[in-house]
This record gives structure tokens, sequence and C-alpha cells, in this order.
């Protein structure tokens, strides 16, 4: 069994904008994603992280670009041929609520996914639903109740509870936590840390929020503008970022914890719009530590040891900052 | 210091079929000027309706039944809705998840900011536009000359929130509300804003309520915490104090449940995170991991349980000392 699951190449996606302009959303993305490994998806609003997330999935089509998928490449296939390997990529959406249709009940609910695999008959359908139910702690009971009779945090374990009725080896989760209370927030992160260990889940963990992230995932990709500026395992990057826009995006986060001081890294100004970018840095504009080539040639990515990759002409230089957390 | 807003014994209550609802319970609560007090709780426990009848913006089915809101020494609560629209936006100002909301359509931001400052001072157009570009560069806008011109449709969120905060400044506003500091807004751009708050809080002495779920941008911003559960306060501390233990059985599962990382299992009794809040006793004993048969038969008083701390619950002694010796 290779130990490679999804490997994503040059991914780009263009939206024409009108009056001749373009909309570069994702530009030139690779990553990998290795069986039962939770990556995480990271960037502020306009960095592509859910555009990334849709192009895997096909729900829009990419401009350029390759996605092997268990060694299958999958934008060689056509809609037909993908459908046959959709079971195994599934998502979790963002709002519980609204991704589940009111009129069902949660036992149909989950069942729908398995109707596109004509072998399993109802009762079989049903004996799936069950067992999903019970991963997600939810019970038999809540086979036969409506969305709405669910608080969000149960709707999100329905929305979970669907995913996973189709035995997939990734799943994509899109801010599933977002629309959560802390306390809900918390059980569902270590739900689907549990269910990671438990099925050997790969999961693409698409979030802004940063200490989830940290909780969930074994490796983060943090995107600016619709590029990967920096990508490695999830400590070594929190701890100390090598790329401008991530030290200056991790030292942001506040942890729940008045003792905890990171050392601030600070852009000026905001995130520039993302028609007709330069061609040089993205981060140009707000960056510290620009100079001259910054502007003319998007930097390449650079190898920073075991897993570690950073596009940055400074990072060697950003380096010698050290860690974030000042004692 | 005396306190600028002192809340005491604020009811509030909505109508359903079944009867009358509490939504905020004999509420007690001193703000001081300078002061950043954090109000945290989950949804539902009335945090936002708190800080609406503070306003005087609740609409029905929401009803204040009962208690004082006091603002530099004047009862809001009898104050016509002429002599109350004067102080909203002005000496108490309100921002929420959507600052654009509070911001008129209609008027460019900088007309807007002119017309505050010209209506609390005798300053002449001139003096009143230099001055307002000075504002929005002090609130890091950009370009604030250019900006002059712009509607906050044409503006971000961020920058929204940054012109409410210039709006404050120019107001000299004593109180600021704050819904969801961090709601809406990225990781990078909160941070601006929150930094901004805290100097308008340093140097103008004004009072921040930070109305939050995130318990970091509590413990980075705020000096007091106050937990809310069921419209009631079952907490309140300073804020080292809070984080280093909570004396409150509520509170202790917030802190846990937003730690960075996953706490030890099992290390607690099992309870039903989704209970509804009891209606005899204690309202958190159906969630409760350390509740006695003494919980059911009464609301437990808000007591001080340390210097400058108080807390709602029976034990909430015995839970700090067990605290202090883990």
């Amino acid at each position: 069994m290779a130990a490679t699951l999804l490997q994503v190449s040059d991914l780009t996606k263009i939206f024409p904008v009108g009056g001749g302009h373009q909309l570069k959303a994702v530009s030139e993305v690779s990553f990998t994603i290795r069986r039962g490994e939770a990556l995480a998806l990271v960037g502020e609003s306009g960095s592509g992280k859910t555009t990334t997330g849709r192009c895997l999935l096909r729900l829009i089509e990419p401009t350029a670009g390759h996605i092997q998928f268990d060694g299958v490449d999958i934008l060689a296939q056509t809609q037909r041929q993908f459908r046959a390997l959709r079971p195994r990529m599934q998502m979790v959406f963002q709002e519980p609520y609204d991704s589940l249709s009111p009129r069902m009940r949660v036992g149909r609910i989950i069942e729908e996914p398995l109707r596109m695999l004509p072998e399993l008959d109802a009762a079989e359908r049903q004996r799936r639903a069950l067992e999903v139910l019970g991963m997600v702690r939810l019970g038999r009971a809540a086979y036969d109740r409506y969305p709405h009779q669910f608080s969000a945090g149960q709707q999100q374990r329905i929305g979970i509870a669907r995913a996973l009725v189709t035995r997939p080896d990734l799943v994509l989760l899109d801010e599933p936590t977002s629309a959560l209370d802390v306390s809900v927030r918390a059980e569902i992160l270590d739900l689907l840390s549990d269910l990671q260990a438990e099925l050997g889940l790969a999961y693409l963990f698409i979030s802004h929020d940063l200490t989830a992230v940290r909780r969930v995932c074994q490796r983060v990709a943090i995107m600016y503008l619709g590029r990967i500026v920096e990508t490695g395992e999830t400590e070594q990057i929190f701890e100390a970022p090598l790329h401008p826009y991530s030290r200056a995006l991790l030292s942001s986060v506040l942890y729940p914890d008045p003792a905890s001081r990171l050392s601030r890294y600070v852009l000026t100004g905001e995130i520039p719009s993302p028609i007709d970018l330069p061609q040089g840095c993205h981060l140009a504009s707000r960056c510290p530590m620009v100079e001259p080539r910054c502007r003319s040639a998007y930097p390449p990515m650079d190898r920073f040891g075991e897993g570690r990759s950073v596009a940055c002409y400074r990072a060697q230089e950003m380096r010698a900052l050290g860690g974030l957390t000042t004692h | 210091m005396a306190p600028i807003l002192e809340l005491r014994e604020l009811s509030v209550s909505y109508e359903t079929q079944g009867g009358a609802r509490a939504v905020l319970s004999k509420l007690s609560l001193d703000v001081s000027a300078g002061e950043a007090l954090g109000i945290v709780g989950e949804s539902g426990s009335g945090k936002t309706v708190l800080v609406r009848s503070i306003l005087g913006l609740l609409d029905p089915p929401f009803r204040t039944d009962h208690g004082t809101v006091v603002f530099e020494g004047r009862d809001l609560r009898q104050l016509d809705e002429q002599s109350f629209r004067q102080l909203r936006g002005g000496s108490i100002a309100l921002t929420t998840p959507e600052p654009r909301k509070h911001l008129n359509p209609l008027i460019s931001i900088g007309r807007q900011i002119v017309n505050v400052l010209r209506a609390h001072q005798t300053l002449a157009e001139q003096a009143a536009r230099t001055r307002t570009i000075e504002l929005l560069r002090a609130v890091g806008i950009p370009d604030p000359e250019r900006r002059l011109a712009a509607y906050p449709h044409e503006l971000s969120g961020g920058m929204c929130q940054r012109v409410i905060i210039a709006m404050a400044l120019a107001h000299q506003t004593k109180l600021l509300l704050v819904d969801e500091p961090t709601a809406g807004l990225d990781v990078t751009i909160s941070r601006q804003i929150l930094d901004l708050m805290h100097e308008l809080a340093v140097s103008h002495g004004t009072a921040l309520m930070l109305v939050s779920r995130d318990l970091g941008v509590v413990a980075h911003y705020c000096r007091r915490v106050a937990v809310m559960y069921d419209g009631r306060i079952v907490e309140d501390a300073p804020v080292e104090a809070f984080f280093a233990g909570p004396a409150h059985p509520y509170s202790r599962q917030l802190l846990r449940a937003a730690a960075a990382s996953r706490g030890k299992r099992g290390a607690e009794k099992r309870v039903d995170a989704l209970a509804e809040p009891a209606r005899t006793g204690c309202p958190f004993r159906p969630r409760c991991p350390v509740a006695v048969a003494a919980c059911a038969t009464a609301v437990p008083a808000l007591q001080q349980v340390a210097a400058g701390r108080r807390a709602r619950c029976l034990r909430a002694e015995a839970l700090l000392r067990q605290e202090l010796a883990a």
C-alpha cells in the first residue's frame, strides 16, 4: 500500500472577473497527504483554501494542475468515472444545519451517499447507517428523528456520520467547528481525532481556527493569496515559522492563557485584492523583509529539513529570529 | 475609582406561549473607567441581551422587567428615547460582528466622522476634516485623505471596525461595548483591532466590555472576566486568577474546552454537556460533575470566594482549594 494517498501538483484555478481581469484564486499549489494523516490548509479570507478543497472533489474544475488520488489521476477521469471514486473522498461542511435536508429523517440523510453503491441493499444501508451513528456517539435513537430535533453539535455529528458511511480514505473538513460554541467545538475536535486514529482516516482540514488546527492536525500548509507559503509538521511551524506571513499569522494567535507570550511579528496594511496580482511575492507590499528581488519574481519553494518547505528568499534569515514563545 | 456603569438586579424576560421566560435574572455588575471586562458564556447564556439592554435596544418579545442601568450616575432606564439616542454612538458605543450595520450606508465615512466631531464641539468644517484625517490615520486606515470619500460598502469589515473606533475616539466614548470582537475577522486583522481598542482604554480611559466566546481574547485583552450561564453571572474574577484556577465548575469546563491541546480523558465524571439548565436549584446542576444534594434546593448566591472574586457555587471554595493543591 502506497503511503501517499493524495498528491496535488501545481493546482491552479483562475476565475474570470470581467473587463479582462482575472482572479487567480489558487496558483500552482502542491502538497501531499499520506494515508491516515491530517493536513491542515490554513489562511485568511481570500487565501484560496476553500477553492483548493473544492477542486479536489471536482465541485469546481481546476484551470490547471494534477490531482492523484491513490495513484489515479482524477482530473483525467470523466465525471462518471470520478463518481465511482467519490465514496472514498467525503466532505463535512461548515454549517451543520444548512447541510442537512430538513425534511429527511437522519437515517435517510446518512444513507443517501450509499444509494450510489448499487451493491448495497436497503438492509445493508441501514446497518451501515446505524454503525456510523454509533461511531459519532449518537446512538440508534437518532435514526428516526429529524435534523431540527438536534443541537448544533449533534447536527455536526450527523454530518460526520454521513461522510463516514461510505468508508472513505479521505475526508475534507471545511471549517467544521466555526459555527459551534467552545465546549461543543472541543467535543467535535476530539471526536475527529478519535475517528482518525480508529479508522486510519486522512483529513484535509480547512480552517482559520488555528488552535483547532494545532489540536487535530499532524501537518499544516499555510496559504496566502492563492499560494502555499510554508508547509511542514504542525508543531515545528507553530513553534518557529520561517515565512514572514506564517510568522505574522501564528504570532497573532491568542491562546487561552494569559501567561503565554508570543513575540509578535507585525505586518502593516490589509491583504491586497486577489485580482491581477503582481508577478513577485504576494506579500511584498506588507512584508518587513522585502527586498527588490521579491518584487520581480515569486520565490521558489525551498526545502528546510524533513518535510518542510518555505517560499521565501529570506527564510534562512528568518530562522535567526528563533521561536515564537518568549520566556 | 467609581464605576462608570453599574447594573443592579437587571432582569429581562421574553414572552412565550407558555408564559414569560427569564433571559437575565437579577444581574448585577460594575465596570470602571479604563477597565477591560470580558463577558464569556455559550450561545443562549444572555450575553448579547445584556449588551442590548444596556443600550435600551431590546425589542419585543424581550422585556426589561426590573433593575437599574446606571451610567455616569444616571439611570438609563428612566431616559426618554431622545436623550438615549444622543448617548448611543456617543458616550456609549456598540460594535458587533457586522460593523457595517452601525454606519450610515448613504453618507461617506469622512462626513460621518466630521458630523460627530461638529455635533460635540464647535469646530469649523476644515478643522473637523483635518481632525478626521488624523483619526483615520490613528486607527491605521491607509491613505486617509482619499478614504474620506469612501462609503461603508466600499470598505472591508476590518476597515469598518476601524471607522467605528475612530468615531469612538471622536466622541470620546466612555464605554465601548464590543459583541464578538474577533468574529468574521481574519486573525491578523482582529489583533490589530483589539490592539486599537486596548489603546483606546489606556490612553482615553474608555471602559471596554468585550463579549466573546473566545477565551484567548479575554486572556490577553481583559483585566477581569465575568462568566455567564443561563442569564446569571456564575463567576467574576481577575483574569490571571481565573485562568490559574476557576472557582465555578462551568468555568472549568470552558477553560478545558478552549485548551490548545486535548486534556486527559476520564479525569472527570462524564456529564451530558447538552443538558438544559435546571429550572429549580442551581441551573448548572445537570451538567455539573461535582454537584451535591444541596445544589437542588436553591440557586446559589454570587458570593465572594477570594479577594476580588465572586462565584455562584456551593462548592467554589472546595474547587479553589483543590486547584491550589493540585
